[in-house]
């Protein structure tokens, strides 16, 4: 039995498996050795099967879970000579959230203090102004030392080294503090009360309502937020002093953000709901060798959120995530939403956010990425500053030409597409269904506890069953995508949908026996439990397999 | 924040004419949120010889935002004007803002736009590509065309 450590830090460091299931120690998730064990080997052998034969897809005998294990462990000692053509290096990352790359951000400016010799909350914003990019930082420092500072508006200009101390001796008058003044007259709201005031060194002296409201206002851009008179720039300390809450925490957040933002090759955010954790890729250069395979970059978040780290969205083999996004797109287009899409906005030419222009030039910057592109011709931006515009004509010329063969096609293919979409949908409507029968499990777990006396440990197959389902149901449903854009004619498509047969009935018969709602037959059941769990796990590994053969073969071509 | 749009109401009637070359006033003096200014084309331009309404509106939440300003639609041939909703692209106005400018300040900057285009961030790409081009006869020409055909004389 694996023995379950409560992750009480998100600083894990996942080693996952090519599969991307993953087997580590989060409460949440307790495979038993075994059953990782057979998971593993199952994978292995299917990987030699392609090569050998096609039997294992086709293999029909079908509900005793057992009699698929033993077909399949001898088998795994063999496919180790071809294991190198088909595996990739396991992915290494780690699970983060803002507050704890900024920890990190603050613990690598301890380690850089002892360099630049400032402290750390000027070094903290001279990072903050690079993208927290040590090496851009160093370059610059070298160059420009206290120019930089200057600049980026930690100094005053007129200052040099003594005079800071000048300043510093005469008297209270340049300091950054609050100050309690009678009858102020503010130059920005032109009132005059007795009030608060804040002012810096520079001496542009503002009622601390106006510095609040300018300070709220920027909180969110994650830049260094300047004096409202000049450039000077105000420090944590003094954000907080006008705000009189820690806003400095959520300016230095919005920060980080756009650094996570910008860095979208290495950090992802995990794309469910309200989840707040980032996964932090350690080396990207293995996923070419996933895309290549036809494999997915599966991670997992320390909520046990599962996604695909390529292209954010849930686990979706068989399908890769070209099939995917091809399906997506086509399944959104049936949509009047997507018309609306399509003809507003523009997907970023970098990240492929959608952006709807409201106004202003032409001169886009994606509010994600940050990169610049014209939104003429959806290029890079750096070729419009200098040489001539060559952005007047749209480029439309060529989808018209396309636009009447096209339409017969479409109208053939849209009746095949109905059906596969339909297929689709069901399960999409089953998973929904199943995440609500999850929740009802809980219960059943509760009562088994109370009624039976079952330990909470014991009751965990119900809830590993649910687990099991509701994967299964999402590779049945993204097969039905990889189905769509295979040629059918091929005997390995037949294969592929005989597989999906199988593995629907086997998710249908677990969904059945998960309705059970006795807790003394529940028991009494356990074995069916788990041999059925096994039964759709084998199923669902055999049938991602199968797809992404059908991948790698060319058998299933996306257009 | 009111109160900062009507001090800056009474120091423009108070400085008179000459300090307010743009007659920036209010469009109703009783509702200080919607203003108008004349800009008039600066010497040395096409723009000579014309002068041009500028809308002002003041939102909610200034001075802390930024005044938005429109030309009339289809009055302002200029790179950075958008010919058919007359909307001005003006970092000043946008990212460039801080609180202690003020509609005043806003009204020149304008101004000193129509003097000098930007055609880095265009919002008219015809008279943009034509500017980057170096054409400037043809730039000229297309801006004269249309003040002489505006409404707007």
């Amino acid at each position: 039995m694996h023995t379950a450590a409560v992750d009480a830090e998100h600083e894990y460091v996942y080693e996952d498996d090519f599969d991307g299931n993953s087997f580590d120690d989060t409460s949440a998730e307790k495979y038993t050795d075994m059953a990782a064990g057979k998971k593993r080997n199952s994978i292995m052998s299917q990987e030699s099967e392609f090569e050998i034969d096609d039997q294992l897809y086709s293999d029909d005998d079908g509900t005793d879970a057992y009699n698929d294990y033993t077909l399949v462990e001898p088998l795994s000692t063999v496919s180790a000579r071809e294991l190198n053509q088909g595996t990739v290096p396991n992915l290494k990352y780690e699970c983060l959230t803002a507050q704890s790359i900024f920890e990190k951000m603050v613990e690598r400016v301890n380690h850089l203090k002892l360099i630049f010799n400032i402290c750390t909350e000027d070094l903290l914003s001279l990072m903050q102004h690079f993208d927290w990019n040590e090496e851009r930082l160093l370059e610059s420092w070298t160059d420009k030392m206290d120019d930089l500072l200057v600049e980026i508006g930690l100094k005053n200009a007129s200052e040099t080294v003594s005079g800071t101390q000048i300043d510093a001796s005469n008297g209270t008058e340049t300091a950054r503090t609050l100050n309690f003044r009678n009858n102020f007259s503010c130059m920005i709201c032109c009132e005059e009360k007795t009030t608060n005031t804040f002012s810096l060194e520079c001496g542009h002296e503002y009622c601390i309502d106006c510095y609040r409201h300018y300070v709220n206002d920027k909180l969110n851009s994650g830049n260094i937020i300047s004096c409202i008179g000049c450039s000077l720039a105000l420090k944590n300390d003094d954000i907080d002093k006008i705000t009189g809450s820690p806003s400095s925490k959520k300016l230095m957040m919005s920060s980080i953000k756009s650094f996570v933002q910008k860095h979208n090759k290495n950090y992802r955010w995990c794309p469910f709901t309200d989840c707040n954790y980032i996964i932090h890729l350690k080396d990207t250069s293995s996923l070419d060798e996933y895309a290549r395979l036809h494999y997915s970059p599966f991670v997992k978040c320390s909520d046990s959120h599962r996604f695909c780290f390529s292209c954010a969205f849930e686990i979706h083999a068989p399908a890769d995530c070209n099939v995917t996004a091809l399906w997506v797109n086509k399944s959104r287009k049936e949509s009047a939403n997507l018309n609306w899409v399509l003809s507003n906005t523009k997907e970023c030419p970098k990240c492929s956010v959608n952006i709807e222009k409201d106004g202003g030039c032409n001169h886009m910057v994606c509010s994600g990425c940050k990169y610049e592109f014209c939104w003429i011709c959806e290029r890079d931006w750096t070729p419009h500053g200098k040489s001539f515009y060559q952005c007047t004509l749209y480029k439309s010329d060529d989808d018209k030409k396309n636009a009447k063969t096209s339409l017969e096609v479409a109208a053939k293919t849209l009746k095949k597409y109905t059906f596969y979409y339909k297929m689709f949908n069901a399960q999409e409507e089953s998973a929904k269904l199943d995440w609500t029968l999850g929740q009802a499990v809980g219960a059943k777990v509760r009562l088994l506890q109370e009624k039976m006396g079952v330990s909470w440990i014991e009751g965990q197959f119900l809830a590993e069953s649910v687990r099991t389902l509701y994967e299964g149901r999402t590779a049945l449903k993204w097969s039905f995508a990889v189905a769509y854009y295979s040629d059918a004619s091929h005997n390995l498509t037949k294969i592929f949908v005989d597989n999906q047969s199988l593995l629907s009935a086997a998710v249908e018969d677990l969904s059945e026996l998960l309705e059970i709602k006795e807790p003394a037959k529940i028991m009494d059941r356990k074995t069916d439990f788990y041999n059925k769990a096994g039964y759709v796990e084998n199923r669902t590994s055999a049938l991602i397999e199968c797809g992404r053969d059908l991948l790698c073969k060319g058998i299933c071509k996306p257009v | 924040m009111s109160q900062r749009v009507l001090r800056e109401y009474r120091r423009l009637v108070a400085a008179g004419g000459a300090a307010n070359e743009s007659n920036l006033h209010p469009t109703d003096p009783a509702d200080l949120t919607h203003w108008e200014a004349t800009l008039e084309g600066p010497q040395g331009t096409p723009y000579e010889g014309h002068s041009f309404p500028l809308r002002v509106t003041v939102p909610d939440k200034y001075p802390t935002l930024p005044p938005s300003v429109c030309f009339p639609k289809r009055t302002m041939p200029h790179p950075n004007v958008k010919w058919d909703t007359g909307e001005v692209c003006l970092d000043t106005l946008a990212g460039g803002w801080t609180p202690v400018m003020d509609l005043q300040y806003a009204v020149m900057a304008v101004r000193r736009l129509l003097a000098e285009p930007n055609p880095e961030s265009p919002l008219n790409l015809e008279l943009a590509a034509l500017s980057r081009l170096g054409d400037h006869k043809a730039y000229d020409g297309i801006i004269k065309y249309r003040l002489a055909h505006s409404s707007i004389k």
